[in-house]
């Protein structure tokens, strides 16, 4: 691959409207450097839903319905490496603490059946997400990149990345997540009061403050309310 | 929501106190937290490209210096022609009056957030709208590459001279983002707002004006 291939893209980037073609036309142009599939993603905190986040898959069929649906997220070192560092990495360089768990290497394993061996992710800024990554998998037993295609890869994940971030239309964004009474709920929480003591203080039922708290978490795709306090206020959706 | 005041040469001397506090800013960001720079005695970081030839804007809020950047023309010495010029090698380091670099940015840590109505794009909305003013065509220089996707988050444009290109642990690219009335109304859709964040306070002088030299004038 040579350097105008990247920026032949580059100026592609610019003219996609939608995801599909960007996803396509990045498939293609990055199988030159051996990598067949990827997938550019929000990096799922623990307790978070990894299929709202997707942005661009272009992972194996079956593969990805696999991965939710066992929720490989939460043990894949991969993926929970992907939250913890800000520069690209080979997979085969994330820590032995994160890679070489019993869940992990299980990952791995299951991805071998779908042609997925080694890859290369890059860390990103998200908007609505702690961070997000595009990853970028190869079927070569050993992914062996050189310095220059290293650079090819990292400067057309930077563009996707840009791109999607245009083509993604919410402008109100995280405006309308929550209604003012479900923020209000959040608001208590985050003071340290009890649903019984929200109820009290805002003349709801106990009922009516949990179903508020539900429909918060629901909102963010997240377990506990604690959780979606972090969200809110990492949103600016509250300001306890 | 700040203001962006409008810090140069000229009107530098109604800006003592918060010019001063810029530097400081500058010195915990530049020095503590990014590490890119060598500590300095006096607590204020400065380094070679702080010449007459640059404009800095300064967001102030609630009377705090809460956010800053400096432009330079690139047909002066910045810092890509001096630094990073190994990283233009698609397009060479560009060397044009109203082609702007765009360095020394940071937020206050309390006012970080990655939301997108942020004081980051309230920076960003600024240095876009001074550009305009300023009949720049294109703001940019060297960026880590991860925070890229802000750009595309507020739909702007940004043209790659070269290659990412890791150099001491970090990932940074040279790339110039295009100024034009497009850029400045998707920013100020997405923060809400129709009216200007720019002060000017004090002599201004167009940003690519040659400098006069005093007692030349006659």
């Amino acid at each position: 691959m040579i350097d105008s291939d990247v920026f032949d893209f580059v100026e592609r980037c610019r003219n996609h409207t939608a995801t599909g073609p960007l996803l396509c036309d990045l498939l293609e142009t990055v199988r030159n450097l051996g990598f067949e599939h990827l997938i550019l993603s929000g990096v799922p905190l623990s307790g978070q839903k990894l299929a709202p986040m997707v942005e661009l898959n272009g992972w194996p069929a079956g593969w990805f319905e696999r991965y939710v649906e066992a929720e490989h997220a939460a043990v894949d070192g991969v993926c929970i490496y992907s939250a913890k560092t800000l520069k690209p990495f080979l997979w085969s360089e994330v820590p032995a603490k994160w890679s070489d768990t019993e869940g992990s290497r299980r990952v791995a394993g299951e991805a071998t059946e779908f042609g997925i061996w080694s890859g290369f992710a890059v860390p990103m800024l998200s908007i609505h997400h702690w961070q997000s990554v595009l990853s970028f998998a190869s079927s070569a037993k050993c992914c062996t990149l050189s310095p220059r295609h290293q650079v090819q890869l990292v400067t057309m994940a930077v563009y996707a990345g840009m791109s999607i971030q245009a083509l993604s239309n919410d402008v109100d964004g995280d405006e309308g997540l929550l209604t003012d009474r479900e923020k209000e709920v959040l608001l208590w929480a985050a003071a340290g009061k009890t649903s019984s003591e929200t109820s009290q203080i805002l003349g709801l039922t106990e009922r009516t403050v949990k179903w508020h708290s539900t429909r918060a978490r629901e909102a963010f795709g997240v377990a506990t309310t604690t959780q979606a306090v972090v969200e809110a206020v990492r949103r600016r959706l509250i300001h306890p | 929501m700040i203001t962006a005041h409008v810090v140069n040469a000229h009107n530098k001397h109604l800006y003592e106190n918060e010019f001063d506090e810029f530097l400081r800013r500058r010195h915990d960001f530049f020095v503590h937290q990014k590490r890119w720079r060598p500590p300095s005695p006096d607590g204020r970081e400065l380094d070679q490209f702080d010449t007459d030839a640059a404009t800095y804007l300064l967001g102030i809020e609630d009377g705090r210096v809460v956010t800053s950047a400096r432009l330079i023309p690139t047909s002066e010495p910045h810092m890509v022609s001096e630094v990073f010029s190994h990283m233009c090698e698609r397009s060479g380091v560009p060397r044009r009056p109203d082609w702007a670099e765009w360095t020394r940015t940071f937020v206050v840590p309390d006012k970080r957030s990655t939301g997108l109505r942020g004081t980051l794009t309230q920076l960003c909305c600024a240095v876009m709208e001074y550009a305009l003013d300023e009949g720049l065509s294109a703001v940019g220089g060297i960026q880590e590459t991860y925070f890229m996707p802000h750009h595309g988050a507020l739909k702007w444009r940004a043209e790659p001279m070269g290659m990412a290109r890791e150099e001491n642990g970090e990932w940074y690219i040279v790339a110039y983002i295009e100024v034009n009335d497009a850029a400045l109304a998707s920013v100020r859709k997405i923060l809400g707002i129709e009216h200007s964040l720019l002060v000017r306070r004090g002599t201004q002088l167009p940003f690519f004006a040659p400098l006069r030299e005093e007692g030349l004038a006659s």
